[in-house]
């Protein structure tokens, strides 16, 4: 018999289906299940531990971002053959609106990147250059592609364009596969519980009884829609955090995951003081309520879309709201996974992500949703400082000038040569001087200005076919920055 | 000889046990105070860890339910292994909703009309404590004041726990979270604590940088020894350690060297 024999793994340790295992070693073994979201499941480190409860808080008023969380990690499981459960009202409607599998994925569609369709189009051209390509400096030809996002993931992708087949719907409700926990008040309500807390202890009467009879080789993923809203009976602060408590409890060392959505209010304050139980609440402010959220479960995150501020989507396009790490998974760890293998987070100490932090501070995280998916990325002001359009010199202001009305005194040395209709032009060859003649009658010749002269544009209302042909480019000059070379 | 063991001591170490200095000693109280972006489940590791080299009997109450497997893997990659004898290392998960586990029940803080009753788990408590020495967790104290019990009723289940501990000449060690303590807020976290610190004997305070998350430094900590004859490190808030938390170890060091540099 030879020294070494080889230890064959248990068929009752093989991994439930659709989860992976953690990426660092864990005894007893650590499971993931994917949250549906790629880059979500890179901020925590890989997946959701089986067994853990997380957490998504959405408090803008004018969206809903976490119906979109949930409808991904409830369609993730039933692509990948798991258990699923909906806790709240109208937990159908959650399912139906699921996002389904996108099976004519074209090879080139799964490169890893950005989702932005210009720029993807923009990297084509460049990669079909091939050994025609421009030479860059040698320290930068090797250089990774910026990206503010991370890949596709190497599970099939869900597609926001594709919803799950009805008839798939109906075969999983019929193996109870799928199932759902609806809001019913109970008929008795035993002592002094009030009636939120006879709602919410059925529900978990009944997650109990299902978990009491749940084979551990298959995941079972829980979604509780919108807790703590007005179907759920109002509940105080106190009763929330005990049914996550206890929701916790259960879960824990099974095969199985909850994802807790808060509704919007919930996101930002606790409960009304009408609502509150005792003297203790009292004291309970939102950025109280938050942290106590954040401790009460496993991970949780905050989406604040753009909705409550209309300046804000200019200001980050392409994103459509914020994302807040509150608190991350550390279940088998000392260290939460995130830190050492989150590409976004940017924590990483390594020296192969230095380019993503290299151990500084955590990266600014975002989210947009594109036509086909839903990710995370991290926050990027523009080259120009996040100016999205650089504008070379200001638009002149035409119903003042046609108006007759004369500027006021007040004026910066720029506006001064522009008003003065001064225009430098360099050419390779010579440096010719345009001059346009100030408007001393108040009776300005608009049409003139905008005049087109060899592929200069004198306003941004210029309508014209810019030519931007190898002589017709325009740099700024770095001694002087109001010249412009052609 | 743990991480926190040179920097955090609570007395010499004898050459025969160089985990002696790493725990408080017979009768002591250890409060412990953390924030959610630095929590100080590392703290209990190395008390864990100390305890267990010491072939000390431990108690950990898991109010906050991270989980008996969890805790297992995290001392298994720090170097330790959990004592498989419940009689040596005696788990308690204290639930909010009554189990129908019959084989194991674990202490409910409620009663079936939705009551709080800590006394299930203050009895499930006394009679595991029988040893001297014994090392007892009450791990996350905040959770249950969360849940809605009012502050008085858990400081009063403390100092029960407290008085059976000194008692039995034993080592008690109480976790809280104190998000609000640096500005100022006076929150019922904030409450507890305060209480606690009248008749703990030591206080480490876990805290986050203020520049928030950092991959080279996870926190700070601090501590504070309250008791007049206590031989414990102090360890001031204006000059606290820091420390990196790594996947089988943690890197305590002195404030600005994390890469052993200034």
């Amino acid at each position: 018999m030879p020294s070494f024999v080889k230890r064959t793994t248990a068929s009752s340790n093989a991994p439930p289906a659709g989860t992976t295992p953690a990426l660092s070693t864990s005894i007893p073994p650590l499971y993931l299940a994917p949250t549906g979201i790629p880059s979500l499941d890179d901020i925590f480190g890989g997946g959701m531990p089986l067994g853990n409860v997380w957490m998504v808080l959405t408090p803008d008023r004018h969206t809903n971002w976490s119906r979109i969380v949930e409808r991904y990690w409830t369609a993730r499981g039933l692509v990948d053959g798991q258990k699923g459960l909906v806790v709240g009202e109208k937990g159908e409607d959650i399912v139906r609106g699921c996002m389904w599998l996108d099976e004519a994925r074209s090879e080139s569609s799964a490169r890893a990147g950005s989702e932005s369709e210009g720029e993807e189009a923009g990297l084509k051209d460049v990669s079909a250059l091939g050994e025609n390509r421009p030479k860059i400096a040698w320290r930068y030809d090797g250089m990774k592609k910026f990206e503010t996002g991370i890949g596709k993931g190497d599970r099939g992708e869900l597609n926001l364009l594709k919803t799950i087949p009805q008839s798939t719907i109906s075969s999983m409700e019929k193996q109870k596969i799928q199932r759902y926990i609806p809001l019913d008040p109970p008929n008795n309500i035993a002592g002094s519980s009030s009636l939120a807390w006879s709602i919410m202890s059925s529900v978990l009467s009944q997650i109990q009884a299902l978990l009491h009879t749940h084979n551990d080789s298959q995941v079972l993923r829980i979604t509780v829609h919108n807790l703590g809203d007005i179907f759920w009976g109002s509940p105080s602060s106190a009763q929330i955090l005990r049914f996550i408590h206890s929701l916790r409890s259960m879960v824990r060392d099974r095969s199985a995951s909850v994802l807790v959505a808060m509704p919007a209010d919930l996101s930002r304050s606790p409960p009304t003081s009408a609502r509150r139980e005792g003297s203790d609440e009292s004291a309970s402010s939102s950025r109280e309520w938050i942290k106590q959220l954040a401790w009460s479960v496993d991970a949780c995150i905050e989406l604040k879309g753009f909705g409550d501020d209309p300046t804000l989507p200019p200001v980050f396009h392409p994103l459509h709201g914020l994302l807040t790490v509150h608190s991350l998974p550390t279940t088998h760890h000392v260290l939460p996974p995130s830190y050492k293998h989150s590409s976004l987070l940017g924590l990483s100490t390594s020296t192969s992500t230095a380019g993503r932090g290299g151990g500084a501070g955590e990266n600014n995280l975002g989210f947009r949703l594109g036509r086909k998916r839903f990710s995370v990325e991290t926050v990027h002001l523009g080259i120009e400082g996040g100016q999205g359009e650089r504008r070379t010199e200001p638009v002149p202001d035409t119903s003042l000038l046609s108006a007759g009305i004369e500027r006021p005194a007040q004026q910066t040395s720029h506006e001064t040569k522009l008003q003065s209709g001064q225009v430098d032009i360099t050419t390779p060859g010579q440096k010719p001087s345009m001059s346009v003649p100030p408007d001393v009658s108040g009776k300005s010749d608009i049409s003139g200005v905008k005049k087109r002269v060899k592929g200069v544009r004198f306003s941004a209302a210029d309508d014209t076919p810019r030519d931007d042909g190898p002589e017709g480019r325009v740099k700024i000059r770095h001694d002087q920055m109001d010249l412009y070379e052609f | 000889m743990t991480y926190l063991t040179e920097h955090l001591t609570f007395g010499p170490s004898t050459s025969s046990n160089e985990n002696a200095g790493a725990l408080p000693g017979p009768g002591s109280h250890l409060v412990i105070s953390d924030c959610l972006a630095s929590p100080a489940t590392f703290t209990l590791y190395h008390l864990l860890q100390a305890a267990i080299g010491r072939r000390l009997p431990v108690i950990f109450i898991d109010i906050r339910g991270e989980g008996k497997k969890s805790l297992e893997a995290v001392l298994r990659r720090l170097g330790t292994a959990m004592p498989k004898s419940s009689e040596i290392f005696s788990y308690i998960s204290p639930v909010s909703f009554p189990s129908t586990n019959v084989e194991a029940p674990e202490p409910c803080l409620f009663d079936e009309e939705g009551r709080h009753d800590l006394k299930p788990l203050y009895a499930r408590i006394a009679s595991r404590i029988s040893d001297q020495d014994t090392l007892v967790i009450l791990h996350g104290l905040s959770d249950i004041m969360s849940m809605g019990i009012p502050t008085q009723d858990v400081h009063r289940f403390v100092r029960a726990v407290d008085a059976a501990v000194r008692k039995a000449s034993c080592i008690l060690v109480t976790t809280l979270h104190a998000d609000g303590l640096a500005e100022g807020s006076l929150t019922n976290d904030q409450v507890l604590l305060e209480k606690l610190l009248r008749s703990a004997t030591a206080w480490w305070r876990v805290e986050e940088l203020q520049s928030g998350r950092s991959g080279d430094v996870h926190g700070e900590i601090s501590s504070h020894p309250l008791a007049t004859n206590g031989n414990e490190t102090s360890v001031p808030k204006s000059h606290p350690l820091q420390y990196r938390l790594e996947m089988n170890t943690v890197k305590v060091f002195a404030k600005g060297t994390g890469r052993g540099y200034l």
